[in-house]
Order: structure tokens, then C-alpha cells, then sequence
């Protein structure tokens, strides 16, 4: 359906496009895997948020990972991939990749070990990037139930993983990384003026 | 139309628990791409290392793609096989990487994993062998439905990878 938006070759030599096209961004690549955390037998859920301009034409802009039991070193890998097409009229609300690590024991318990975000890399090519994420602390009645039961606090809404408001609240603990591998194709931003 | 050029090879894997390994590999892309020369599948050589870790294939990779859109840029897929002495083959990781995609001389490190089965299916593997498989390998290159597998973590495949993009900035994509 939309084929004929996604490539028309302007000829050369001509003045500013007088066909209006919009920008579009590709994000191709994939989350690689974790280190760092307590325990193994992790799995990520992961979404993209972006502002109100940008529209998603193909991909799926959230997903949850398989749970991943490293048996030799520390790292565990998902590979998940990540293949999104987004259009945009403007450049607010850049997409920003937010992430919430799981560990999931051996009676299908799951305990939260981690929030996290990272922007989508602004500038073209291959990007390899470390997300690393931070653990709501409770009351010190609260950490000793976490020590024996496990569970712990969690947020109430996602949002303050990738909003700046309110955070002063928090006491947080900081926890493992999450590398991703992320490819970035930029297309028609240098009609609006974007620099590169 | 814009063109890409892939040209590289597997240079082998390390990591695994056992070594005489092969790996099949194929590019999946999306529906605007057309291949206009190359193998985009292949299989290679088992390879059996006799000091060290690393299993070298050093297997080429020589595409040409066309393409009419960005979609579904090109995305490689791997599966990393084991072959015994008796010659039984054994499913060692699944894994997956996209094609760079900026122009240059790339080395991309593909990890893997293995699906993990029940404890009784684990135990018996450590018997005789086997272990679950996908039945479908789309599952290794898309995001759906995949929280349902338990995995393992196996050893990684390293890749070089040279990329050549041609008019691309014809049609506004920037590098």
C-alpha cells in the first residue's frame, strides 16, 4: 500500500521538491542479550515510544523475548530482532527504546530485575549500544521480605522509564545491561534541513 | 533502483561445548528485494579444529540485491549443527543478524541460542543427544510469539562482512 511512498527518485538538478515527501526512519537490528544481573534465566520486554508526528508504517513497536538460560559465562542472548519503519512530519518526540528485564525461576515465578532506556541513535549506520537499568528499592522491611519471598516494588505505569518527571521520588538500585545492535537508515531528512 | 552488495564470508564459530561443526545459513529479505546473482542459502563445511577453540569455515557470501524499498532490509540467519562421529547431526544454536547497513568492511559477531526442553527431555539429552527443535525456523529472524521458549545460550559465529550501496542516495537515503 504504500510502495509507491516509499521510493520516487527525484531527478537531478532540479530545485527544492515540490512533491511533498516525508522523512522516514529505519531501525533495523536487534537485541543482542544481558550481563551483569544476580541470576540468570532472563527475558525482556521491550517497546518503542515515540511523539505524535511520527507514524508507524511496518514492524512491531513492542515485544517480550524468550527467556534465556546461560549455561557457560554470564551473558544471556536473545537476538531478538527489531525491524520498524516509522515516517515522520517532525522531529519531537525522537523514538525512545525502553526495556524491563525479567527473571523467570524454576516455578515459572516472575520477578521484575530491571527497567531500562536508551534513545534510537540519531545519525545514520551501525550502532552498538549498552542500556543499563536500575531496580526500584522498597523499605528495609521490604528488602528483607525480597531476600527470603523475593518480588519487590515495581512501577506503577512505565512511563517513568523514559519521562523525567517525578523521578526525585525514587530510590533505585542499579542492576545489569542490556546491549542491543541497532542499524539506522535515514531517509529525506535533508529536505527538512537535518544536518548529518 | 538502488542496489546492494554483499560480499564477505562465515569465518567460523566459537563458544560451543563440542567441536565438528557445520552451519547452514540463508538471507531473508523482504518483498521489494530481488536477488539478481548469488546463492542466497548454502551449507558449510564441517570443520573440526584440532588446536583451539574456533571451528573455520571461511565460507563466502556473494550477493547482489536490487531493491524498490527499504522494507525488509536483508537479514541473515544461521543454524549451527553438530556431526558426530557416527555421523548424527545435533542442533547446536539458532541465530540471526542484519545485514549492516552502512557502506564498508563490517565484522559482526551472531550470537546463539538453543531451545531447552523439559527436565526430562534435558536429561535424556544428555544421553543420547537430540534436543527440540523449531518447526518453523521464521521464528529465528521475527519477534512473534516469542516468549514462549525457554533457551540456552550456545557460542557465537563471527562474520566479515564488506557492504556496497548503489543510489541509494538517489532516493534520499543518507550514509
Amino acid at each position: 500500500m504504500f510502495n509507491s511512498a516509499l521510493l520516487r527518485a527525484l531527478p537531478a538538478g532540479r530545485g527544492a521538491a515540490h512533491i511533498p515527501v516525508m522523512a522516514e526512519l529505519h531501525i533495523v537490528g536487534q537485541i543482542v542479550g544481558a550481563s551483569g544481573f544476580p541470576q540468570s534465566s532472563l527475558f525482556c520486554k521491550w517497546g518503542i515510544h515515540t511523539g505524535g508526528a511520527w507514524r508507524l508504517l511496518s514492524g512491531l513497536k513492542e515485544g517480550q523475548t524468550q527467556v534465556d538460560l546461560p549455561q557457560t559465562g554470564d551473558m544471556a542472548y536473545w537476538s531478538h530482532p527489531i525491524d520498524l519503519h516509522y515516517t515522520t512530519k517532525g522531529l519531537q518526540g525522537w523514538p525512545k527504546l525502553h526495556l524491563q528485564v525479567w527473571h523467570q525461576d524454576a516455578f515459572g515465578r516472575c520477578q521484575l530485575y530491571g527497567y531500562g532506556y536508551c534513545h534510537v541513535p540519531s545519525s545514520p549506520g551501525h550502532h552498538h549500544v549498552r542500556c543499563v537499568t536500575w531496580r526500584p528499592l522498597g523499605s528495609w522491611q521490604e528488602q528483607i521480605a525480597q531476600i527470603f519471598v523475593g518480588g519487590g516494588p515495581q512501577l506503577r505505569s512505565p512511563d517513568i522509564i523514559y519521562s523525567g518527571a517525578d523521578r526525585y521520588r525514587l530510590h533505585t538500585v542499579a542492576m545489569g545491561s542490556v546491549e542491543l545492535e541497532l542499524g539506522i537508515i535515514m531517509r529525506h531528512f535533508d529536505k527538512y534541513g537535518v544536518e548529518s
